[in-house]
C-alpha cells in the first residue's frame, strides 16, 4: 500500500456532488450529503461561479487533528497514512465527547461530525469497498476528475496552476469583457466613414 | 532544608480576562508534586486553593463520575490537546493553555466557549456548502421524528 489520497482536478470538476452521495451510500447506507467524508467546494468571485472541486482527507504527514485530540481517539497508520477514529464508546481513548477540535483545526475542512452518532469521521479510502483498486467516489465521478495519487504526483500537477492563478485569470477575463463605457465612463465616438475616391 | 528533596513543577498558565486585560499573558507558579501520579488538574486545584484564587478553569470530576469521561477540562498541555484530569505530570516545565483553534474564543483564562453543533458548522466554510443546502431537509426529518 502506498501513501495515497483522493485528489480532484479542478479544471475537470463540475461540482455535481455525486461523489458525496456515493460516499454516504457506501459508508452509512443512506443518500444524504451530511454523512459524506468528501465535500465539494464552490469557488466564487463576486457572485459568479469560477470553479469547484471536492476535498477529502489529505493524510498529511505529522497531522494536526491527531495532535489536537484531547482523548487520543485519532491515530495514523505509519505505512498508508490513513487516519482512523476510535468509535468504541466505552473505551476511554475514544471519540465520546463531540468537542469538534479536530474539525476546527483541519486546514482542509476534511473531517466531519457524523450527526447520527455525533462522532468525528474521516476518509479511510474504503479498503473493503474497492473495485479495480478504485474507491466508490472515484468510480462514481462522471467527469473523471477524481483520482488516487501520492503527494509527489500532486505537487507536480499543482505547480502548474493554483487556485490563486485561477482567480487572477477570471478577474482578467472579467476586465477584458467590460464595455468601453464601463471602463472609461463615456461613450466612444463612432468611427468616421472614409470614402475612397477612385 | 527538609523540603529540598520534594519534586517541583514549573507551571506556566495562560491568563486573560477580557474585562480587564488588553492582551493575554502567561503567569508561572512553582507547585510541589505532593503525591505520585499527580495530574494537571491537581496542579490547577493546588494553585487555586493556595496560591492564586483568581485563576479560572472548569472541571466536573466527583466521586461518582469516572475520570476522563466528560471532557469539561479539555485544554492544550505543552501545545497538544489533552484532558487535565488524566494527564500525568512530570518534573519540570508545563504549559497550560486554552485550545488555540479558530472558533473557540476565550471567556476567561482556561475557559473557552463551546459551540453547539449547529453553530459550529458556520465556522468551517469549506465543508459547509453541502451542509447548508441540506440543513432544511435535515431539520424537517428531525421534526417528523
Amino acid at each position: 500500500m502506498k501513501w495515497q489520497f483522493v485528489v480532484c482536478d479542478p479544471s475537470k470538476c463540475v461540482g455535481c456532488e455525486i461523489c458525496e452521495l456515493a460516499c454516504s451510500i457506501s459508508k452509512e447506507k443512506s443518500l444524504n450529503n451530511l454523512y459524506s467524508r468528501i465535500h465539494t467546494v464552490h469557488l466564487e468571485n463576486v457572485g459568479e461561479p469560477i470553479s469547484s472541486m471536492s476535498i477529502t482527507c489529505h493524510h498529511c504527514k505529522d497531522p494536526v487533528c491527531v495532535k489536537v485530540c484531547p482523548r487520543e481517539a485519532l491515530s495514523q497508520d505509519e505505512r498508508t497514512g490513513v487516519i482512523t477514529v476510535n468509535t468504541d464508546f466505552e473505551a476511554k481513548q475514544s471519540c465520546h465527547v463531540p468537542c469538534g477540535w479536530c474539525m476546527a483545526s483541519c486546514e482542509f475542512g476534511a473531517l466531519i461530525l457524523n450527526p447520527k452518532f455525533s462522532m468525528a469521521a474521516v476518509c479511510d479510502l474504503c479498503p473493503d469497498d474497492r473495485v479495480d483498486g478504485e474507491p466508490p467516489c472515484v468510480r462514481a465521478c462522471p467527469k473523471d476528475a477524481l483520482s488516487l495519487a501520492t503527494t509527489d504526483e500532486v505537487v507536480k500537477k499543482t505547480e502548474s496552476k493554483t487556485s490563486k492563478d485561477i482567480l487572477e485569470e477570471h478577474e482578467k477575463a472579467r476586465e477584458d469583457s467590460k464595455t468601453f463605457y464601463e471602463k472609461f465612463g463615456y461613450m466612444p465616438m463612432p468611427p468616421t466613414k472614409v470614402i475612397k475616391k477612385k | 532544608m527538609e523540603k529540598a528533596s520534594e519534586k517541583m513543577a514549573k507551571v506556566r498558565v495562560f491568563r486573560f480576562d477580557p474585562l480587564k486585560d488588553e492582551e493575554p499573558h502567561y503567569q508561572t507558579y512553582d507547585v510541589p508534586l505532593k503525591y505520585e501520579n499527580m495530574t494537571a488538574l491537581g496542579l490547577l486545584l493546588h494553585i487555586y486553593e493556595n496560591l492564586d484564587p483568581s485563576l479560572a478553569f472548569m472541571y466536573s470530576c466527583c466521586r461518582l463520575s469516572e475520570q476522563g469521561r466528560c471532557g469539561v477540562c479539555d485544554m492544550f498541555i505543552g501545545g497538544e490537546g489533552a484532558q487535565a484530569c488524566t494527564y500525568q505530570v512530570k518534573e519540570g516545565e508545563i504549559l497550560l493553555e486554552p485550545p488555540r483553534i479558530i472558533g473557540y474564543p476565550v471567556i476567561k483564562d482556561l475557559i473557552t466557549r463551546q459551540f453547539s453543533l449547529v453553530d459550529r458548522e458556520k465556522f468551517f466554510v469549506p465543508r459547509t456548502n453541502a451542509l447548508h443546502r441540506f440543513r432544511k431537509t435535515y431539520e424537517k426529518i428531525k421534526g417528523r421524528e
